[in-house]
Parts: structure tokens; C-alpha cells; sequence
């Protein structure tokens, strides 16, 4: 497989970026270090590249039936210049992937799917569309647009300076188009304030610049996938590949929120009503480690008595907290908050604590 | 990125100043390539190790990674410094996030150590 390059990745080696790769990309990890960049996102701004996300449009008289069926959350109930975060299952109520997706208007969709489930879920909705013939067409345009977010409490002030937008009426998971064609979204993946900016690759350098400019000026800083992974993983959203496969459901991941269950029929419903009736197998739990190694994913966790009872997902180190914490699953009949799990690493058994989730809050 | 030229060099990134006693730590380029450090398991003192034995660990965001002795001998002391604030290797990798000191027990393993401009050229490589 070749390695695919950001449009911009010449300007981020230019920046001293260290790259490294993500699901078959060349991306930024870091320009100077995590920390560096993690305290500018809680404190002023990051600047990031994220044109490795999945992008799809989809288009066609049937295009929001078509989405209802292929999602657990009612789309239909979107309105245009709205968007959801939501999942496509697989028949067994698997996860196939955890995406946003926004009306762009009546009958036409954008999705914003994780890079490394871009490929399967857009095979996915291909074999869907064609099997059941729905009157739906879906383009992949990852690599026709360029997608930038700014992360922080100075995102806000940026956005509406550089789009110069008056009033603060902007929620949440809504966007608006400016000339000469950008998308601004008011969304982050953190807990921080944030907004992600997408247009055509050909535009793309032009506004990396304008960005980069307000985001210096405010003390920012230029952002890798180092920091905005721990930015996602202190608000606790799951990360394909990691919080999310497709042996994991949404009960599991412990987003029933996410299940609409009045609609009609969505693929995987009826596992999933199953599963809700019987008890999930397995579910997400938070840890607090011991100590300052960090937990990586795929390491086993055990309860105190020494039972195998689940693995680790994520684990990383929290500046602003100032310890190790974990996401994992754990066997339904194991584990309790409060109570202590051994993490199995190289040479070492690390104790963790179940904290509740998301973290942070009363944990 | 910093080579200081009065430092000698192991091929897997440890600088040794030379003195009664040996100290040593992790080269700039080393903590550039592990990134964020947030613990260090530091050797023991008193402990009597060889060149080339696994002495302790670090633990970055990104990966963990072995110190290796840069010569053999005693430990005589470790930073404990780097307990409180492990970001010190990061930090000032040559100076205040020194890592141990060694009395060496043999004069010949040095040696076995690159100089500065032998160090560049083993970076090339790598």
C-alpha cells in the first residue's frame, strides 16, 4: 500500500514536524512535543491538519431513507446546516464506524467518517446502496478536500474574526459556507471549544495560512495527532480501531444515546434490542493507574483474584490531571467503580481504579 | 539538534561526561525521538552493572525504551530529580536531566564511546 501525503505535509516537515504513520497516512505526530501543543489547545489555540478524515458525500432522491436505515440515530430529524454524530452497524449490531454527518440539503449528505475506517465503511454503504437499490450515489472526495480544526477557548474568537460572523448564535454540530468556498463547522474533538474548516484541496494552503497567522498571533500553536489524540481521549470519545470495532455495539461503548430506538428498522436493531433485553457481555470502563506507566492498547486486564476479565483500549497521561488513566472493556460480571483491576504490561502488573466516564467528571 | 563536543557517545544514545565518577543520560536526539517523557525507572544504586546491560526504562506518550549502561561499574547515584519531574529529560537532556553516575571499573570501554563528530555520523545512519 502506498502511504498517503496531506496535501500540505511539505509546509508541516517545513515546520519541524516529527511525522510518523496513521492508517496508511504520513501525518504530523507532533511539531515541538505533545505537551507544548496539548496546554496550547487548553489554553489558547491548536492549529490542526486533518484532511486524512473520510470524506463522503451522498446524493439521490432516497439519500435520507437510505441513511435512517444505515444508522442507529434518527437522520431524518436533521436539519439542513445541521449534523449528528452516529454509527453505522453491522448486522450483528457491530460498529462499523463512529462518524459525523451533516445535511447539506434535502437529499444531500456529507460524512466524516475515521481515516482508518474510510475504505471498509465506504465499501459498506456501496454494497448496501447497490444490493438494496437504494436511489442513492456515493462519492468519496477525501482527497479533493482539504479539513483543518482549530481546538481552544481562542477557536471561537479566530472563526468569527476570520469569517467574520457577528453574534454568537452558532451551536453546536452546525456549519455555514463562506466565499470562496469554505465549510466551517462549530465542532472539536475535545472537550475544549473548537471549529473544523473544509474546502476544496486547491483552497487548502491559502487557508492553512490565514489560520496559522490567527492562531500565532493568540499564542497557538501548530497541533499533531499526539496531542489531539489526548484531547480526545481526556473527553472520552472513542477512537476507531480502538473504542470502536466491529465486535463492540453502542450498548457496550455504553452510548444507548446514540440508538434511536422508535425508528421502524436500522441495521443491527434487532441484535441490539437482543442485547438490551439480555445484558451486554462486555463494557467500557474508565481506570485511574497506579504509578506513571502507561497502559497501551491490547493489554489484558485481570481482576484482583488474578480472573482474565478484559483488555485495555487507550491509555495516556493526563497534563491537566496529572495521572495515567485507561479506557478498556471489562466483562459485565467484573468490576464495580472503585474497585482495583491489574493491567498486564512488559515485566510489570499495574493496579488501576474504575473511575466513572466520561472522565472527569466525579470520577 | 545539541551534540556537545566535551561528551562521549553510545550507539544507543547515552552520553558520558568523563570525571572522578561518569555521568550519563540520554542524548537530545534520544528525548526528541521518545517525546514527552512522563517516568523514568532510574537503576539502583549500588548496583554493579556492565556496559551494555539494561539498567532501567523510560516511558514516553509515545513508547517505552531501555537505558542501556554506557560502561560497567558501580552506580553511585541517580537523579532523583527525574521522580518529580521526568519532563527534565526533555527538558535539559545534558544537564539538570542527567540520568545516573557511574564509577567506571574499566578505563579500556571508553574506548568503546564515539565522540562527537563519530556520533553525527552513527546519526546518519539511523
Amino acid at each position: 500500500m502506498t502511504l498517503r501525503e496531506l496535501p500540505l505535509s511539505d509546509f508541516h516537515r517545513s515546520c519541524g514536524a516529527r511525522m510518523g504513520v496513521f492508517c496508511g497516512w504520513e501525518m504530523p505526530l507532533y511539531y515541538r512535543s505533545i505537551r507544548e501543543e496539548y496546554f496550547a489547545c487548553t489554553n489558547s489555540c491548536g492549529l490542526f491538519d486533518i484532511s486524512h478524515l473520510g470524506k463522503f458525500l451522498l446524493r439521490g432522491k432516497e439519500a435520507t431513507p437510505f441513511l435512517d436505515y444505515a444508522t442507529c440515530r434518527k437522520v431524518s430529524e436533521i436539519k439542513e446546516g445541521r449534523g449528528k454524530y452516529i454509527f453505522f452497524l453491522n448486522w450483528r449490531g457491530g460498529i462499523v464506524d463512529g462518524a459525523t454527518l451533516f445535511r447539506e440539503k434535502e437529499e444531500e449528505w456529507l460524512l466524516i467518517s475515521n481515516a482508518g475506517a474510510r475504505e471498509k465503511l465506504f465499501r459498506w454503504l456501496d454494497y448496501l446502496i447497490k444490493t438494496n437499490k437504494w436511489e442513492v450515489e456515493i462519492e468519496d472526495v477525501t482527497e479533493k478536500k482539504a479539513l483543518f480544526a482549530i481546538q481552544g477557548p481562542e477557536a471561537a474568537v479566530i472563526a468569527k474574526e476570520l469569517f467574520q460572523v457577528s453574534g454568537d448564535n452558532w451551536p453546536k454540530f452546525s456549519f455555514r459556507k463562506f466565499p470562496p468556498g469554505f465549510q466551517v463547522t462549530h465542532l472539536a474533538f475535545s472537550k475544549e471549544d473548537g471549529f473544523e474548516i473544509m474546502s476544496d484541496v486547491s483552497l487548502g494552503s491559502g487557508l492553512w495560512e490565514k489560520l496559522f497567522k490567527e492562531v500565532e498571533r493568540r499564542g497557538g500553536a501548530l497541533c499533531g495527532l499526539g496531542a489531539r489524540d489526548l484531547l480526545r481521549f481526556e473527553a472520552t470519545f472513542p477512537l476507531y480501531g480502538q473504542e470502536i470495532d466491529e465486535t463492540i455495539t453502542p450498548l457496550e461503548l455504553g452510548r444507548e444515546d446514540l440508538v434511536d430506538w422508535e425508528k421502524a428498522d436500522f441495521i443491527g436493531k434487532k441484535p441490539l434490542l437482543l442485547e438490551k433485553e439480555e445484558g451486554s457481555k462486555k463494557r467500557l470502563v474508565g481506570l485511574e493507574i497506579l504509578g506513571r506507566r502507561i497502559p497501551r492498547y491490547g493489554y489484558p486486564l485481570y481482576t484482583k483474584e488474578g480472573m482474565p476479565c478484559g483488555y485495555v483500549t487507550s491509555g495516556n497521561y493526563s497534563f491537566s490531571w496529572h495521572k495515567v488513566l485507561a479506557l478498556g472493556f471489562i466483562s459485565s460480571i467484573s468490576g464495580e467503580k472503585g474497585e482495583t483491576l491489574l493491567v498486564a504490561a512488559p515485566r510489570t502488573r499495574l493496579e488501576a481504579i474504575i473511575v466513572n466516564l466520561p472522565f472527569g467528571e466525579g470520577g | 539538534m545539541n551534540i556537545p563536543d566535551n561528551l562521549l557517545y553510545t550507539r544507543e544514545h547515552f552520553w558520558v561526561k568523563k570525571g572522578d565518577l561518569a555521568t550519563c543520560g540520554i542524548t537530545d536526539y534520544a528525548q526528541n525521538e521518545l517525546g514527552d517523557v512522563i517516568f523514568v525507572e532510574l537503576p539502583e544504586e549500588g548496583k554493579k552493572v556492565k556496559q551494555g546491560d539494561k539498567i532501567g526504562e523510560v516511558e514516553s506518550i509515545k513508547t517505552v525504551s531501555y537505558l542501556y549502561a554506557p560502561l560497567s561499574g558501580e552506580v553511585m547515584e541517580v537523579n532523583r530529580e527525574l521522580d518529580k519531574k521526568p519532563e527534565l529529560i526533555n527538558q535539559s537532556p545534558y544537564g539538570e536531566g542527567w540520568i545516573c553516575k557511574i564509577q567506571p571499573e574499566n578505563e579500556e570501554e571508553f574506548k568503546n564511546l564515539m565522540n562527537k563528530e563519530e556520533y553525527e555520523v552513527f546519526l546518519k545512519t539511523q
